[in-house]
């Protein structure tokens, strides 16, 4: 069943902008840094200046389309919210509103945008990484900073076989379903027939592993310590400009919360 | 043979895999010239792939099991000497060759190897460079390594390989699943190698007149030994027969006819003839290229067949990808009772999508699809399964259970038979006919590729479908083991059930299809009888598919004087044919 | 002929690579699926909503460790399956690295402390159960849930427990046996 070639996930693209010349290990970072920022927020004001900036950055600097940003932030936007409304009812404070047996409370009317824009953030700055840059260079980065290079092509190597997974994934459900109806709909049946589906996709996956592996052996995968990078990428000391920003930006916030 | 060194000497080599408790190899012996192509053919099972394994190291040093005898590359005993040089001296195309990438996009994908042997940069360029262009895949340089045609994915395999430098490269099957167009592209660039100095080792399952005129070497392996080896000629004069009917070699058709020339009618041949052209010196030195061919299948019963009331019928049919890739465009078809349908185009034309859109797996975006009297939004898969039965390309992904007895089981048992004694006499019943009784306790995903195949047709034909899709029954499959399963085929036909086959393999329409349907880039150009697809020239450029050896001389037979007033469908007909037209004119005072 | 070493060994193979490779890419598709919902429950129900499903996350961390046997296969497994999931656009973007190192370590520490040499199934049990409650660590810290304050935090526990024992330890553990039984994959033996 050759016909299929969708692709899911997030998609790389090179736009030439600011953002794709950025050193990967750079945007890296700058993910880290607004994370562990998200963590430390104590207002919604601050998760709500990250989220403007992020998106500010991805659009401008990243030359992102909004229209990309919002299809696929729609589900993490939507699970924000739920969050959000979530926590209005679950943390304890001063009742403001009886629903039945719910109570919303003044903290956490406060508390519930805390938590809507760290997983928002979180996601969406995510997201800009993996939108501008190539796994490739991502990876190579690492090796320059002492990750082992058969390490780091673990993770490589993982992105290379997901599309051939998701094939399979895709023909094996097909493949099941053909088979007719199932003979049995208990509980017990359910988590054999999953176990089966799984079982399918990890023979055929293994299999392939170690066919793989041999013949990376062939090709001189770690035959030495090193090797070489054709397409080497170089380190700009001005890139470090996005972290140092980030960070002031991120204390700043932090210090604004303490003081007011 | 030259009297130079061999590039390759093995001389008995036994080799046990690790799960396996038998040698796959028993006693093969072996040479190899430098700067020679060397063509290995071999029925299912008969250790080619584990043979290929022998020269760059894998054996013994990577694959485990056991190993005795001796294996020299250019000299050097492949005990001693380490993978990292045997694996640069000769490199190992595998049989899927998507399995070798390690990569993301084709130059990067090429450059690997290199890389990882600490090449200078400037080097890693110029051999990148000059291999995208050898296989022609400069432009698609920067394209992701799986989105490429099947065809593109074994010249990117060929290249990963070369990039390596090697001085032999081995190409385990490496046209198995091409459409023939694409299978002749990678044979030029393997001739193209040979003449650059390059040893090749060539595994293949099916023999074309073009590789067979250009090998040096024709290798037979049988059951883990050496049957033969030599000069494509004499081999093919010896032992030719015997591939032919023991083994279940695919010979191109020309080299049949000669066989049977020789053998059947018992003429003197000076030699087994190869290309067409030397076929046709044969028939025309024997005055055998002349008469009127009437003995065979009346022209068609297409007329015949359509005269029923369609079982699935579609109209105007359109299906896009999510990707925006639009699979089918405006596809009117029918299929009829009993018939025999291949559904035939090159990879990508929109067979596979439009056997989806027959079990039910996707439903067509516009116009109107009927299945078994009712339209397809109807239809849940689970509920057409019983009227439409579909035979993957690869049968592992349709197992649910732990040993080939539990899986016809589990079929009679969705189908509603639950009462043991039924069940156990149906499954043995249906194992039998299977030639699969002595495997019921056998994990299927354990079972050889012919054996996957019939248990996974076995899970099918328990539901007694009205309707059996097959999509490539070639796939992974030598000839025996198709003509077995082809064969099966026409028995479940003749007890009424509708087959319909999904190839691109012209000499299985040309033998088994009653009606065909041609597919290219999503459209249907035609749909009728296989013998006036044969006949257009234009039909069969437009849809990238060469007409096979039989039809190509049964053309130049018609130009040279001949006459054939009807559908041959294999070199037995032909042959029948044509000595039933001599006889005819002996009788008639000749 | 099952070439098992065992142990404080640390010397991975270019085939313990791609091993662990297919099986985080693999994992990575599979808990994306999952997760979508896991995450609809957690977002909208709190600490008892996903906790049923908190076990369907690690089966492969377990699977990892039983055909790899080298200390950190289930820390390295979490953390490329982690980067899998990202990459997929999942629902948490890099919070998901948090999961894969809490449950990575716990399978870690279980191991541990058998020396890397008990492949049984109440080990496999055991380091399924313990990898559910850790990651369930790292969700409250994301999702807020504080336990000074939220019943439900404790009252997930046992079943965390339960799910991570059945649908992480014996799951793998009866997958990796499953596999070994086909005799097809060379390290998993036969």
């Amino acid at each position: 069943m050759a016909d299929n070639q969708e692709q899911q996930g997030l998609v790389y693209t090179n736009r030439n902008s600011l953002m794709n010349r950025l050193y990967p290990l750079v945007k890296l970072a700058w993910v880290f840094v607004i994370a562990i920022g998200l963590f430390i927020y104590k207002s919604p004001i601050s998760g709500a200046v990250m989220f403007v900036s992020v998106l500010l950055l991805a659009m401008l600097a990243g030359k992102i389309p909004f229209r990309q940003i919002l299809g696929s932030s729609k589900i993490i936007l939507m699970l924000g919210i739920l969050l959000m409304v979530f926590h209005f009812f679950a943390d304890p404070g001063e009742p403001l509103l009886k629903l039945g047996p719910l109570t919303i409370t003044d903290n956490g009317l406060y508390q519930g945008p805390i938590f809507f824009f760290r997983l928002s953030v979180v996601v969406l700055a995510s997201f800009v990484l993996i939108w501008t840059t190539d796994t490739r260079d991502l990876m190579v980065s690492l090796t320059k900073v002492g990750v082992p290079y058969r390490g780091a092509f673990a993770v490589f190597l993982a992105l290379r076989f997901l599309p051939l997974i998701q094939r399979e994934v895709d023909a094996v459900r097909a493949a099941h379903s053909i088979r007719g109806k199932s003979t049995s709909s208990g509980l017990g049946h359910r988590f054999k027939l999953w176990q089966r589906y799984i079982f399918t996709i990890l023979i055929n996956g293994l299999r392939k592993a170690e066919t793989t592996a041999t013949s990376l052996e062939c090709r001189a995968f770690g035959l030495y310590p090193t090797r070489t990078y054709v397409k080497d990428i170089h380190f700009n000391p001005w890139d470090l400009v996005l972290i140092v920003v980030t960070v002031v930006l991120s204390t700043g916030l932090i210090i604004i919360e303490k003081v007011i | 043979m030259e009297t130079n060194t061999p590039f390759i000497k093995a001389t008995d080599v036994f080799y046990t895999h690790w799960n396996q408790d038998e040698p796959t190899l028993k006693g093969v012996s072996l040479e190899i010239s430098p700067n020679t192509i060397n063509v290995l053919v071999g029925p299912g099972g008969s250790g080619k792939s584990t043979l290929c394994s022998l020269f760059n190291g894998e054996i013994p040093h990577l694959l485990g099991g056991k190993f005795e005898g001796t294996v020299l590359v250019d000299g050097k005993d492949t005990h001693i000497e380490p993978v990292k040089n045997l694996s640069q001296q000769v490199g190992h195309m595998l049989q899927d060759p998507e399995t070798m990438f390690a990569t993301l996009y084709v130059e990067d994908e090429i450059a690997f190897g290199p890389e990882n042997l600490l090449l200078e940069t400037d080097e890693i360029i110029q051999r990148t460079e000059k291999l995208l262009e050898d296989i022609q895949l400069t432009p698609f340089r920067q394209n992701l390594v799986w989105n490429l045609s099947g065809g593109q994915i074994q010249k990117l395999g060929l290249a990963v390989i070369l990039a390596m430098k090697p001085a032999m490269i081995v190409l385990d099957e490496p046209t198995a699943n091409l459409d023939p167009h694409a299978t002749r592209a990678v044979h030029e660039l393997v001739l193209k190698l040979r003449d650059e100095g390059m040893t090749i080792l060539l595994v293949t399952r099916e023999l074309d007149d073009f590789i067979l005129t250009a090998a040096d070497q024709l290798i037979v392996l049988d059951d883990g030994k050496i049957m033969a080896s030599g000069p494509v000629q004499s081999v093919l004069a010896e032992y030719g027969q015997d591939m032919l009917e023991r083994l279940g070699i695919w010979l191109p058709e020309t080299v049949e006819i000669g066989l049977k020339l020789r053998d059947s009618l018992k003429l003197n041949l000076p030699a087994i003839p190869i290309s067409m052209t030397e076929t046709l010196q044969v028939l025309a030195d024997q005055n055998l290229l002349r008469g009127r061919i009437t003995n065979c299948e009346p022209e068609s019963s297409v007329a015949e067949i359509t005269k029923k009331y369609p079982l699935i019928s579609g109209r105007n049919l359109e299906f896009s990808y999510n990707n925006g890739f639009k699979a089918l465009n405006d596809v009117s078809f029918d299929i009829f009772p009993g018939e025999m349908l291949a559904i035939v185009g090159r990879n990508g034309a929109g067979k596979s999508t439009l056997a989806k859109l027959m079990v039910g797996l996707q439903k067509p975006q516009q116009g109107k699809l009927t299945l078994f009297d009712h339209p397809a939004s109807f239809w849940k898969v689970e509920a057409l399964a019983e009227h439409i039965a579909l035979v993957f390309q690869n049968p592992e992904h349709q197992f649910l259970t732990d040993t080939a007895y539990d899986e016809i089981a589990y079929s009679l048992m969705a189908r509603g038979i639950v009462d043991p004694d039924e069940v156990r006499t149906q499954v043995e019943d249906w194992m039998q006919r299977l030639e699969l009784s002595d495997f019921t306790k056998i994990h299927p995903f354990a079972l050889s590729a012919g054996k996957k195949r019939r248990l996974g047709v076995a899970t099918m034909l328990v539901c007694h479908p009205q309707v059996l899709l097959v999509d490539e029954p070639t796939y992974g499959q030598d000839k025996e083991m198709t003509q077995t399963l082809m064969q099966l085929m026409e028995q479940i036909r003749a007890q009424g059930v509708t087959v319909v086959m999904i190839t691109h393999d012209m000499r299985l329409v040309q033998e088994f299809a009653s009606r065909v349907l041609v597919m290219a880039e999503g459209k249907i150009l035609y749909e009728g009888d296989p013998a006036q697809l044969f006949a257009s020239e234009e039909l069969l450029h437009a849809a990238n598919l060469r007409p096979t050896l039989l039809q190509e001389l049964l053309k130049e037979y018609q130009d040279r004087g001949g006459q054939v007033d009807c559908l041959i469908r294999n070199t037995d007909q032909f042959l029948e044919a044509l000595t039933y037209t001599l006889n005819l004119e002996e009788t008639n005072g000749g | 002929m099952a070439e098992k070493k065992s142990g404080w060994n640390f010397n991975y193979t270019t085939r313990d690579i791609v091993i662990i490779a297919v099986i985080a890419a693999i994992t990575g598709v599979v808990n994306t699926g999952v997760g979508n919902l896991w995450y609809l429950a957690n977002t909208s129900l709190g600490p008892l909503g996903g906790a049923l499903l908190q076990g369907a996350f690690m089966w492969a961390y377990i699977l990892a460790m039983w055909l790899i046997r080298k200390p950190g296969a289930a820390l390295i497994v979490g953390i490329i399956e982690a980067v899998t999931e990202i990459l997929l656009g999942n629902a948490a973007g890099i919070g998901t690295l948090g999961w894969g190192l809490t449950q990575g370590l716990a399978i870690e520490a279980v191991m541990a402390i058998s020396n890397y040499q008990k492949f049984d199934m109440l080990t496999a049990i055991l380091a399924g159960a313990a990898a559910s409650q850790f990651g369930t660590l790292w969700t409250s810290i994301f999702y807020g849930w504080d336990p000074a304050y939220s019943k439900d935090v404790w009252m997930a526990v046992p079943i965390n427990l339960i799910s991570g024992a059945i649908l992480s330890g014996l799951l793998g553990y009866l997958l990796a046996k499953a596999i070994s039984r086909t005799g097809l994959i060379r390290s998993a033996g036969r």
